[in-house]
């Protein structure tokens, strides 16, 4: 997939890396061989922001945390139940009735004792500039696409990656705006050489409102599903209820106008409409093989965000549980 | 039933999730991916779990197999991954086993009492061996790899899909003795050297390759007794008294380079090496050392002390340090013979340290101890976030087996950036190969010098290297020719099959067209192999094809190919219908590295069915057994599959293609 703001300009950049201990380059041996010791160092000086600790983030900050980042913090108040043990690492039967995030620090801190972990223990509105801006990268999962549009815009004016992920049963997706992205990539030529490349993301908001009379009748049901989700959400203000007819009557008129809209012919609206009932039924489903596919795809992703040394992922990607398929896609 | 497996019954359904809780699973390894799995599979709701590892945990570990802890270095894998993943679910019967999945203890008895399979291994040779006690129980099998950001997952099926071995298998690159031991070229040869030396001062004493790469007390440089004209390393005998080290740096250093100095025919094209006098370099001046930071135009890079170069004294220094100590160590030990282990920081440093004075001498470029690390121990980098999506990508096939829903298994590709818009690839499982002499007992011919060859060398390298045979036994006709295997043995028996290892095939009733039948009870599995005896792989045959191939090449224009000059040691070649041509032409290409090529152009010399095969009049002979010589299999670390994982251009152009008549977005 060419990118068209994707043009390598070389230069000769300056990082400059703090050196590791004898013991993080014993821990970090087959990660070092795999991406480098300036990215292991770039990994040591990072902070990641995690809202919405559910099964999902577990892997995701799992995954992280075992790659050697500096600190992470948790933000999530909700109480454990039972059915949230399904897919979650940090928690157990005995954690059922506490708070979600202060219940995970315990566990996650197991896995690698040169991570510091916080709590932040208030509302996602008490965010601003000055605490967002602590972050190398935040990164969500939650079921309200407001909340969602709200931190990355957030992020996105203060210059800070942003990444948001959610499954919904055997499906799960992720999405990254990571703004005015630069990575570097060495060339071994004499002397070597670095070569700067730029990727240009667009805000979650903004992919949301994409003319899908560009995808010529090819538009992928998740996305467009997604994206009726959204609309729904940005006039109510809340996540549609999948048992009201209400809500389910507004949902499928959403996806009718927007074929309209945008000229989609040769679909059957109904396989759009079901899409679209069948990520919002399973909005609270998690299952843990899932969760490790995304979750795994996801860490991925913030490694290559932090660590700058690679192609980065632009900005949608769905897996689709039964079909087998995980993709790409731009929007 | 606890409320925890809601979700799961919610996208499930109760039916398929019963058949999960009570289906019993085997998962072998429980290492990267084995961590990740066992997580998964508890928290899915499967309950019934044993798990085989041999391997204890190393610190290098604990950056991706996230069960385990700093307190648990040196403990079992298989046990303390089943105590840690207890913590995610206790409702699961879990049963570790500390061993060896190629051990009789886990013959076809054990395999049999499983409805699933699941590999999560680290080399090829287990992962044949379990394929093929799989078969033979007619048990489904998921097979997995990773290496670095790419990953597989596929499901294996007696009769239905494809079996591991229905493809060709890359066995791991070997070089030519001549290579290694007279004319190294690259940093690997010095290195592979450098191991097989490590084999043979601290090894076993018959450790095969390496016990004759030196002789420490010859001191002859040139000449035969015959002809008079002997000339001698009078110095080898006084460096002797000066110690262990000394002698050993004197001898592979001084006398055995001056050996090699004295055959011109081999430095008629290139730089000869030069003989090293310890004396003179430690009276030499130190280096002036290199800067932990160095700066490459304006940047800096950064570097850890393993990856800063030692000098060459600096390497000298160490390598007479790590030899008095090794010794040492071996003494305390009252003799025990040493296995060489990448993680040992002091059998690594007698590696890097000898292959860098060895490349110093050859002209070649000298490594650090990081990248040393990385090539002696074929280090394939691991990391949490493949072996996460691999781990997943396992259960999702899991529960279409439980289901019975085969026809809806996929093999499925992760890759580091998309293939078109796909990172995740799920492409239709091949059928089974009908010439696949696995899981369709095909047979396969094997062509060789039956007149040089001898019986130790075919069981090493054919038996076992190449058709990943683990205990072989032998039969022609009716009668057992040779036993592999670690029975309780007599002296005399033990005598008797070291005899016959040293025969040759052809004195030993393995002559032109015979069929050998060669079993393996531990696999459960059987083979025949046709043997054809030829003159091909002759030293003086082969260099007269060469010298032929290099003419038509110069009259055309074509240099040499680098890579045609190391598969010298070729003694044999299997032709076996397993292995049908894909249709990438570049294949061929790939397998010349390797010791032995599997034929797949040669359709015609192909024995189809019992008329063609002339069994030989049965000739009384002693039942005999031996010892298995340790053929150290799992040192390689290779996770290749059949279909190379790292060759993502020729898969992408065979996949889309199936995508395109299967699979629709």
């Amino acid at each position: 997939m060419t990118n068209p703001e994707n043009t390598p300009t070389i230069t000769n950049t300056t990082t400059e890396g703090k050196g590791l201990t004898e013991y993080e380059a014993k821990i970090y041996d087959r990660s070092i061989r795999l991406w480098g010791v300036d990215a292991q160092a770039k990994l040591r000086q990072s902070k990641v922001l995690f809202i919405g600790i559910n099964g999902l983030m577990s892997e995701i900050i799992k995954n992280v945390v075992l790659a050697g980042v500096d600190s992470i913090t948790l933000v999530d108040d909700h109480i454990i139940t039972s059915a949230d043990l399904s897919a979650h690492l940090f928690i157990t039967e005995d954690s059922v009735g506490k708070v979600i995030s202060t219940e995970s620090v315990f566990a996650i801190g197991e896995l690698n004792p040169l991570v510091t972990i916080d709590v932040y223990d208030k509302e996602i509105e008490t965010m601003d500039d000055q605490f967002i801006k602590n972050y190398t990268i935040v990164v969500m999962s939650d079921k309200n696409l407001n909340n969602v549009s709200k931190i990355n815009s957030l992020c996105r004016k203060n210059n800070v990656s942003f990444m948001f992920s959610h499954s919904f049963g055997l499906k799960a997706l992720f999405f990254s705006d990571l703004n005015e992205f630069k990575y570097f990539i060495k060339k071994p030529t004499e002397p070597p050489t670095t070569e700067t490349h730029t990727s240009i993301f667009k805000s979650f908001k903004e992919s949301m409102g994409y003319d899908w009379s560009k995808t010529n009748n090819r538009t992928p049901l998740p996305f467009f599903a997604l994206s009726t989700l959204y609309q729904f959400e940005e006039k109510h203000n809340r996540v549609p209820d999948n048992i009201s007819d209400s809500d389910l009557f507004e949902l499928k008129s959403i996806v009718n106008s927007s074929i309209e809209k945008f000229n989609l012919k040769n679909v059957e609206p109904n396989k759009y409409f079901d899409e679209t009932k069948d990520l919002l039924n399973k909005i609270n489903v998690e299952i843990s093989p899932v969760c490790a596919i995304i979750g795994g795809i996801v860490g991925a992703e913030i490694i290559k965000v932090i660590t700058q040394n690679m192609q980065v992922l632009n900005n949608f990607f769905f897996y689709d549980g039964i079909k087998g398929t995980g993709l790409v896609e731009q929007f | 039933m606890s409320e925890r497996y809601s979700h799961i019954i919610e996208v499930l359904g109760q039916s398929t999730f019963d058949k999960i809780q009570t289906c019993k699973i085997l998962v072998v390894g429980a290492g990267g991916i084995g961590c990740e799995l066992l997580k998964n599979l508890v928290l899915t709701g499967f309950k019934n779990i044993d798990i085989i590892d041999l391997d204890t945990i190393d610190i290098s570990n604990l950056n991706r197999q996230f069960l385990f802890r700093k307190q648990h270095i040196g403990m079992s894998k298989a046990k303390i991954a089943k105590e840690s993943v207890l913590k995610y679910n206790e409702l699961v019967n879990i049963t570790a086993h500390h061993g060896d999945v190629k051990s009789i203890e886990f013959g076809s008895e054990f395999f049999k009492k499983f409805d699933l399979v699941m590999n999560a291994l680290d080399n090829i040779s287990a992962r044949r061996h379990v394929n093929r006690l799989c078969l033979s129980v007619d048990v489904p099998m998921i097979e997995s790899g990773s290496a670095g950001y790419l990953g597989q997952v596929s499901v294996i099926r007696k009769g239905i899909t494809e079996c591991f071995e229905c493809q060709p298998i890359a066995v791991p690159k070997q070089f030519a003795v001549c290579t290694i031991r007279t004319n190294p070229s690259a940093p690997i040869h010095c290195i592979v050297w450098a191991k097989m030396l490590f084999g043979k001062l601290f090894g076993p004493k018959d450790d095969g390759d390496s016990s004759s790469l030196t002789d420490l007390d010859n001191d002859i440089i040139h000449g035969t007794e015959e002809l008079g004209n002997i000339k001698r390393d009078e110095k080898l005998s006084i460096e002797k008294e000066k110690g262990f080290n000394r002698w050993v740096f004197h001898k592979i250093f001084h006398t055995d380079i001056e050996t090699l100095i004295h055959m011109p025919d081999l430095w008629k094209d290139k730089q000869p090496p030069t003989s090293l006098l310890l004396d003179e370099i430690l009276t030499s001046k130190q280096e002036q050392d290199k800067k932990e930071v160095e700066k490459i135009g304006d940047q800096l890079i950064f570097t850890l002390p393993d990856q800063k170069q030692w000098s060459f004294k600096e390497n000298v220094e160490v390598f007479l340090d790590c030899l008095e100590k090794l010794k040492q160590q071996q003494l305390q030990q009252n003799g025990k013979p040493m296995t060489w282990d990448k993680d040992d920081e002091l059998a690594l440093s007698f590696v890097c340290s000898a292959s860098n004075i060895r490349s110093n001498i050859f002209g070649i470029p000298m490594k650090s101890r990081f990248d040393v690390k990385s090539m002696a121990g074929n280090i394939i980098p691991a990391i949490a976030t493949t072996n996460a999506v691999i781990g997943g990508l396992i259960v999702i096939e899991a529960i279409k087996i439980v289901d019975g829903r085969f026809d809806q298994c996929r093999s499925t590709y992760l890759y580091q950036l998309p293939s078109g818009k796909r990172l995740l690839m799920p492409v239709e499982i091949e059928p089974q190969n009908p010439k696949c002499f696995v899981c369709n007992r095909s047979f396969i011919t094997c062509r060789l010098n039956t007149e040089k060859i001898t019986i130790g060398q075919f069981i090493d390298q054919v038996l076992k290297k190449t058709l990943a045979l683990n205990e072989p036994i032998l039969t022609v006709g009716t009668d057992i020719i040779y036993e592999g295997g670690d029975q309780d043995l007599s002296k005399e028996e033990i005598e008797q099959r070291s005899k016959i290892e040293k025969k040759t095939l052809a004195t030993h009733r393995l002559t032109n067209d015979t069929s050998l039948i060669v079993e393996d009870y531990n696999q459960d599995f059987q083979v025949t192999i046709n043997i054809q005896h030829t003159t091909d792989f002759d030293e003086d045959v082969k260099k007269l094809k060469k010298q032929k191939q290099k003419e038509i090449d110069e009259k055309e224009g074509k240099t040499t190919l680098e890579k045609e000059k190391e598969e010298d040691d070729k003694f044999f070649e299997i032709i076996g219908k397993s292995t049908i041509q894909t249709s990438q032409p570049t294949t061929t290409t790939t397998t010349t590295t390797t010791t032995s090529t599997i034929d797949t152009n040669n359709k015609d010399s192909v024995v189809e069915d019992d008329d063609d095969f002339m069994f030989i009049e049965d000739i009384p002979s002693a039942t005999t057994t031996t010892t298995t010589t340790n053929t150290n299999a799992t040192e390689s670390t290779t996770n290749k599959k059949r279909k190379e994982i790292d060759t993502d251009e020729s898969e992408d152009l065979e996949s889309s293609k199936k995508l395109k008549s299967n699979l629709q977005d």
